[in-house]
């Protein structure tokens, strides 16, 4: 497997992530394009200790942007949605 | 909202506020409210940031806001309740953690204005110069009148002197070619003022009309421009007309340029001139020695807050003077710090003299009644050569009325003060006091 860094790339903190975490126990993350569901959940599980219900991945292609005359393309990426065990909670900030 | 008052001295006193905790709990929250609506954090729309995220990343700006408008509001009025008058602007020393639900304590210091009861006042010696009216002053004045009048008139004499002005043409050449700047026609030159290079003027002294002459010398080392500086070079010089000045012969006509009748008149009026200058400047020795004195008899500390106020009224009073013969601070290689250094002791001095003295007018019951004040703008009126009624209307604002109340009693505790102090006549101190005044 690859290095946990590698496939869990950030945490996603916008008002989806957020409504849904407090709805049901959802995390959002950005992961590697090319990690399945079944390595994100052990990723998870490694990184923050927890245990993982079910991870819905997305792929989303790159917007595309442009500066003046040149146009360019956003790298694509991939978003997981981990929906946690009951009575599993990660704490991004780390309080 | 709960106020201690504590005093650290006759001139600081430390404010400990407290507020109470549902105030606190209700300023925090209406802080977020306010800070929701504007703040932008990424991945959430303007205003739609939840409250937890709020206040995990907007804390320190809360803990600004509530703080200063919290400081804001009650300060004053524990200032205003307590019946303290802040000479300067007061310093929060130390404010504590703001937590929703408890009671917010901060501490504020302030300078006040120290309680003086002023002591040993009267009975001071004081030496008033005696001043007598000489001729020879009144003399010595007529003489820079006339100078000031003095005109320049085509000489009779054959050769330039110094103190002469000539008109001439010059062409000045820098290894035999004319440089730039370096010629001019019909230039009025005053000999012996100084204004050309060194040299220059020494060699046309002695010159005659329609003279040419070639006058050679070298621009000094530090020269202005560069490509001069050091070098040799050659004036060719014409003398055009010499001048000298003429001064005004002292008779009637002279004295009527000055609006008089005659020179009797005007030695009269420059007399009476000469002293009053004298009497106000001996006047005002008489109250610095008896200011000195007070100050010494009654020392105390004054609040940093109303020597930098005076200094700064003194630095507009010194400014104004200078911009008036068109110069200003910096032109004297002065600056805030240097002006403030110089001059601190002398604010110091004049902070606590105004305090014995504001002190002296209590005690002695000193008050201005308006017929003072009446007598003062009739005094300013005929001083200023002002219609009465004019000047009458400018005082009738309140905030100049004011000043003048307060300089009429001023000068009343001051006549008090000398009229209770010894005063003892001395001879002149020898010359050197009248050189310093002109």
């Amino acid at each position: 497997m690859k290095p946990l860094h590698e496939i869990i790339r950030k945490p996603l903190v916008t008002e989806k992530a957020n409504e849904l975490s407090a709805a049901g126990n959802v995390v959002a993350f950005e992961v590697s394009r090319t990690a399945n569901k079944i390595e994100i959940k052990q990723a998870i599980e490694q990184a923050f200790d927890v245990k993982v219900k079910t991870v819905n991945t997305m792929q989303f292609r790159g917007k595309i942007k442009r500066v003046g005359y040149n146009l360019g393309q956003r790298s694509n990426w991939k978003k997981a949605y981990v929906t946690l065990e009951e009575g599993h909670k990660i704490d991004f900030f780390g309080v | 909202m709960n106020v201690s008052v504590e005093e650290l001295s006759q001139i600081r006193k430390k404010l400990v506020i407290e507020i109470a905790a549902d105030k606190v709990s209700e300023m925090i929250e209406d802080a977020y409210k306010k800070i929701a609506k504007t703040a932008s954090l990424k991945g959430f729309r303007k205003g739609k940031i939840p409250r937890a995220l709020l206040e995990r990343h907007f804390e320190p700006r809360m803990q600004h806001d509530v703080t200063g408008a919290l400081i804001n509001e009650t300060l004053y009025k524990a200032l205003m309740d307590e019946k303290i008058d802040a000479v300067s602007q007061p310093q929060v020393v130390d404010s504590g953690a703001l937590t929703g639900g408890e009671a917010f304590t901060y501490q504020v210091e302030v300078e006040v204005k120290p309680q003086v009861v002023a002591k040993d006042y009267t009975g001071i010696a004081l030496e008033r110069e005696a001043y007598q009216l000489e001729a020879a002053s009144v003399e010595k004045r007529l003489e820079e009148m006339a100078e000031s009048r003095a005109q320049l008139e085509v000489t009779s004499r054959k050769k330039a002197r110094e103190g002469d002005t000539v008109i001439l043409d010059f062409t000045g050449y820098l290894e035999g070619a004319p440089f730039e700047n370096g010629a001019a026609t019909d230039y009025q030159l005053e000999l012996g003022s100084g204004s050309f290079i060194p040299g220059f003027e020494e060699q046309v002294v002695g010159l005659k009309r329609e003279d040419e002459k070639d006058i050679e010398l070298t621009f000094p080392e530090n020269y202005g421009a560069k490509e001069l500086a050091g070098k040799p070079v050659v004036f060719k010089v014409l003398i055009k007309e010499i001048k000298e000045k003429v001064q005004p012969k002292l008779n009637d006509d002279f004295a009527k340029e000055f609006d008089a009748e005659t020179l009797v008149e005007l030695k009269e009026r420059v007399g009476a001139d000469i002293l009053k200058q004298e009497s106000a400047r001996i006047d005002n020795q008489v109250q610095e020695q008896l200011m000195n004195a007070l100050v010494e008899r009654n020392p105390m500390d004054v609040p940093e807050g109303m020597i930098e106020n005076q200094l700064k009224n003194l630095k507009q009073s010194f400014s104004g003077r200078l911009q008036a013969q068109g110069m200003t601070l910096e032109m004297l290689g002065m600056n805030d710090e240097v002006f403030a250094q110089s001059y601190r002791p002398m604010a110091e001095q004049q902070v606590k003299g105004e305090l014995i003295l504001e002190s002296i007018g209590e005690l002695e019951k000193i008050e201005v009644a308006d017929g003072d004040i009446d007598k003062k703008i009739e005094e300013i009126a005929a001083e200023s050569n002002a219609p009465l009624n004019t000047v009458q209307d400018y005082f009738k604002k309140p905030e100049m009325r004011e000043g003048l109340e307060y300089q009429v009693q001023h000068d009343k505790i001051l006549a008090f003060l000398i009229a209770k102090a010894e005063v003892s006549e001395v001879e002149p101190k020898a010359d050197d006091a009248e050189e310093k005044e002109s």
